[in-house]
């Protein structure tokens, strides 16, 4: 009896430890699943123009100037504000003043028509060098200083922006025999003592000069390719020879600077925005959405219905999501960089939550592809929207978040795209849904 | 004897964790799985036949009235494992499978002379599939694969009473419960997501077997036992749990998960089996079954597959050379047998049947001749290849204990 309790037992710990069976995979016809994956596009998908207030342009590294005629968003006019110190105040006492001038380095950004002649003006700051607004700490697009109403020095060009390296716009002798003998005579021998009798420049474009050229500064003091003021003066040496010498006033740091970028909406489509939380639908902009960096126009697309998908009789969630837009060809320049869209999430009220990322933390931009067709030019932008639809679906609240879309040179630069949304077209705005219902 | 009961129980609630029975089938996708058809001591060789069958020292489950042919005051254990080598076809592809199982563990005792009972556990059905699906996503040229993976089975409890109520006819009686979850894992793989989600199905139900077995001497041979089983319709019921997870690249989110979904009743059909039992002389028995299944009436079809009667049709032959103990091979019993099962499933106007030949051995492996080893071996096909579907042919061996102990009795056997 004994022996046969032990047989059991002894089996039945056999049986414990054998638990993996193997498993059938030859391949099934005859199975019927109740999940589905359907791709849908047909989401409705609203686009819209709104602005952003302002956009701080100190900080950045372009000098922008020039104008552009623009009937659809308004006449675009880029003026620059310069603060130029030195970082030597020490001019030999036998130096005989020659002659000063303003050195602007192309850096081969430009915007518009290149063969138009440009005429440029300089004109002296008469304020301190910094923001109106005791709160603020940058200069934005919309930043003023005052400057003189006569101009220290103009030049009339044409522009070689990819060609030439720069161009020098001569500057009165006033300004230069001023700064010659204040620091000659060290009555100038720090950038405080500087700023007392010279204050920075603004330069100007003639109002119809339909491009908008970028020239590069650098905030260290010696490279090839800063904008600087020039000041060239002589010495004599022991053979009463001629020796040349210069001294540079250039800009200290990013923050004395600033382009001051306005475009005059009055009598386009958009002249109805006035604030950040006015929004403009494409359909009332002829079906398209605008960017435009510089200016602060920005596109903001919204999926109203998105939440319909949790109302379907099975349950379900979104494997995949991507928004595909299509830019208005004639809308761009070919020389513009358009390539990549920035993508933020924004609220009802265009107030800005987070940037768009993906499941891991990294940003998500938008990618213009160009697919080569022998007929037509097709390009479209892509933008990986999965983690933002997914989140949206999930959420137990009704965010009513929305993407907006602007330039990644939002700041330093005068770039414009439209994007179409006419939704009796192909071409609409299509969000592309890889949705699993189970 | 009281603490040895108490440790078989114990070792009983090892075994429900990990009950499994029979093979890997991707047939097993349907229903509640496929049922077991793993029989007792050595009726696995005989062609699975046993509903006229009676024997003094192994369990027949087969026919509850049989349980009264045991010997007064004994005590019978069983347990029973199987291994399966199987070869599955498609006009495609084969693969082979290699399984192994345990399938059945019982006892059973007297009460009183006219009063047998025994109880157990079998795994009733089991699911064991996994299959790859590669289809086009609705609306696009897009491929996405899914990976489903089908496990669990019911198992079931039974609580079985024989009466004799004359020394020629007995009747019997099985209670049993039938529970157990039914799981389908999915895999759903798109570019760089996977969507996993595992639907947890668990039924619970109760049934009720009879029986009658009749003997008459000298009808044919030296006696033969007619015997009869019936299996009442029975419905368990069913609760779903569900829970998923999503991953993108890396990054996991989890599905809002539920629980006790209700599913609908599964019903379990009527299932009626006659049988004849004959000793042609004092060496040699055979058995013949004939059994259906209901199925049509319960279960609703739907496009892809449909419930149809399924009938077992099974000979079986057992042969003991003699019961002189001079020599150990004329105590073992020598048995074979046919089976040929219907199935109750049509798929694509296929029914998927099984065609079997079974040989097997009664090994006498204690002092008193009473407990064997049993050794069953049988050799199938199931299913065709036609109509896209999957032909399974198997070899299985199983072992089953039969061990035989007198429990009321002072030691004296061993």
């Amino acid at each position: 009896m004994r022996n046969n309790f032990i047989a059991i037992f002894v089996c039945l710990l056999i049986v414990s430890c054998n638990n993996d069976s193997e498993i059938y995979t030859v391949g099934e016809d005859f199975i019927d699943l109740n999940t589905n994956v359907v791709f849908i596009d047909t989401l409705t998908v609203n686009a819209s123009t709104v602005i952003s207030d302002s956009i701080v342009t100190s900080g950045t590294n372009r000098i922008l100037i020039g104008s552009l005629n623009d009937p659809e968003l308004g006449n675009l006019t880029s003026q620059s504000f310069l603060k130029l110190i030195t970082s030597n105040y020490d001019i030999d006492s036998d130096a005989v003043y020659d002659s000063i001038g303003l050195i602007l380095h192309y850096d081969k950004y430009y915007k518009g028509d290149t063969t138009k002649i440009q005429t440029y003006k300089v004109y002296e700051i008469i304020e301190e060098f910094e923001p109106k607004d005791d709160d603020q700490i940058s200069f934005y697009n919309t930043s003023t200083l005052n400057y003189s109403t006569t101009s220290l020095g103009e030049l009339s060009f044409t522009p070689f922006p990819n060609k030439k390296d720069s161009i020098y716009i001569p500057i009165t002798n006033n300004l230069g025999e001023k700064l010659f003998n204040n620091i000659k005579n060290d009555e100038v021998t720090t950038s405080y003592e500087l700023n007392q009798i010279f204050k920075g420049i603004t330069i100007v474009s003639n109002t119809n000069s339909e491009v908008v050229l970028g020239f590069n500064f650098n905030t260290s003091f010696t490279p090839e390719s800063n904008s600087v003021i020039r000041l060239y003066y002589t010495i004599k040496d022991d053979e009463f020879e001629e020796s040349n010498y210069y001294l540079d006033f250039s800009i200290e740091n990013t923050g004395y600077f600033f382009n001051k970028i306005t475009n005059n909406k009055s009598n386009t489509l958009l002249s109805t925005i006035s604030s950040m939380e006015d929004i403009l639908p494409s359909t009332v902009t002829n079906n398209k959405a605008y960017i435009q960096s510089g200016t602060g126009i920005n596109m903001r697309v919204e999926i109203p219905y998105l939440k319909t998908l949790n109302a379907l009789e099975n349950k379900g969630t979104s494997l995949m999501a991507n928004l595909k837009m299509f830019p208005v060809n004639n809308s761009y320049d070919i020389a513009s960089n358009i390539e990549t869209l920035n993508v933020y999430i924004v609220d009802h009220k265009n107030r800005f939550i987070s940037e768009l990322l993906d499941v891991n933390g990294s940003q998500v931009i938008a990618q213009l592809t160009t697919e080569d067709n022998e007929f037509e030019d097709n390009s479209y932008y892509t933008v990986n929207l999965s983690s933002f639809i997914n989140d949206e679906l999930v959420s137990t609240y009704n965010n009513n978040y929305a993407l907006l879309f602007q330039f990644p040179t939002n700041n330093n630069s005068v770039d414009k795209v439209a994007i179409y949304n006419d939704f009796t077209q192909e071409s609409k705005m299509k969000l592309e849904l890889i949705y699993l219902k189970y | 004897m009281k603490y040895q009961s108490i440790l078989f129980l114990s070792l009983f609630t090892v075994i429900i964790i990990n009950a499994q029975s029979d093979y890997s089938s991707p047939y097993s996708l349907y229903g509640l799985g496929k049922e077991n058809i793993n029989y007792f001591g050595g009726l696995s060789a005989m062609g699975n036949t046993g509903i006229g069958y009676k024997t003094t020292n192994t369990i027949n489950k087969i026919n509850p009235a049989s349980l009264t042919s045991i010997f007064n005051n004994s005590f019978l254990y069983e347990v029973g494992f199987s291994s399966t080598y199987s070869l599955k076809n498609t006009t495609k592809t084969n693969q082979k499978n290699y399984d192994f199982n345990f399938t059945h563990i019982a006892m059973a005792f007297s009460i009183k002379d006219y009063w047998k009972t025994s109880f157990g556990l079998v795994p009733y059905t089991k699911v064991n599939y996994e299959i790859d699906l590669i289809k086009p996503i609705e609306g696009s040229t897009s491929l996405y694969t899914t990976n489903i993976i089908g496990s669990g089975g019911i198992n079931e409890v039974f609580w079985t009473h024989g009466l004799k109520l004359t020394p020629n006819f007995s009747v019997g009686l099985e209670f049993t419960a039938l529970f157990g979850s039914l799981d389908q894992e999915q895999l759903i793989s798109f570019g760089s997501s996977s969507t996993y989600l595992k639907e947890s199905n668990h039924y619970f139900g109760f049934g009720l077997n009879a029986g009658i077995q009749y003997t008459a001497k000298k009808f044919f041979g030296t006696e033969t036992t007619f015997g009869g089983t019936l299996s009442l319709p029975s419905s368990l019921k069913g609760s779903q749990n569900f829970e998923g997870s999503k991953t993108y690249y890396t990054y996991e989110t989890s599905l809002e998960a539920e629980e006790d979904i209700s599913l609908e009743d599964f019903n379990l059909p009527l299932k009626a089996g006659i049988g004849i039992s004959s000793k042609i002389s004092k060496n040699l028995l055979i058995n013949l079954d004939y059994t259906k299944n209901y199925w049509a009436n319960t279960y609703t079809s739907n496009e892809i597959y449909k419930y149809s009667n399924q009938s077992f049709y099974a000979a079986g032959v057992e042969y003991t050379p003699s019961q002189n103990n001079s020599n150990y091979w004329n105590t073992v019993k020598y048995r074979g047998g046919v089976n040929y099962n219907s199935g109750y499933l049509t798929i694509s106007n296929k029914k998927i049947d099984t065609y079997s030949i079974s040989f097997g051995l009664g090994l006498p492996i204690a002092k008193n001749k009473q407990t064997f080893l049993n050794l069953n071996y049988s050799y199938g096909k199931e299913g065709t290849i036609e109509k896209q579907l999957i032909e399974d042919n198997f070899h299985k061996l199983s072992i089953n204990l039969s061990l035989f102990g007198n429990w009321f009795q002072k030691q004296k056997i061993f």
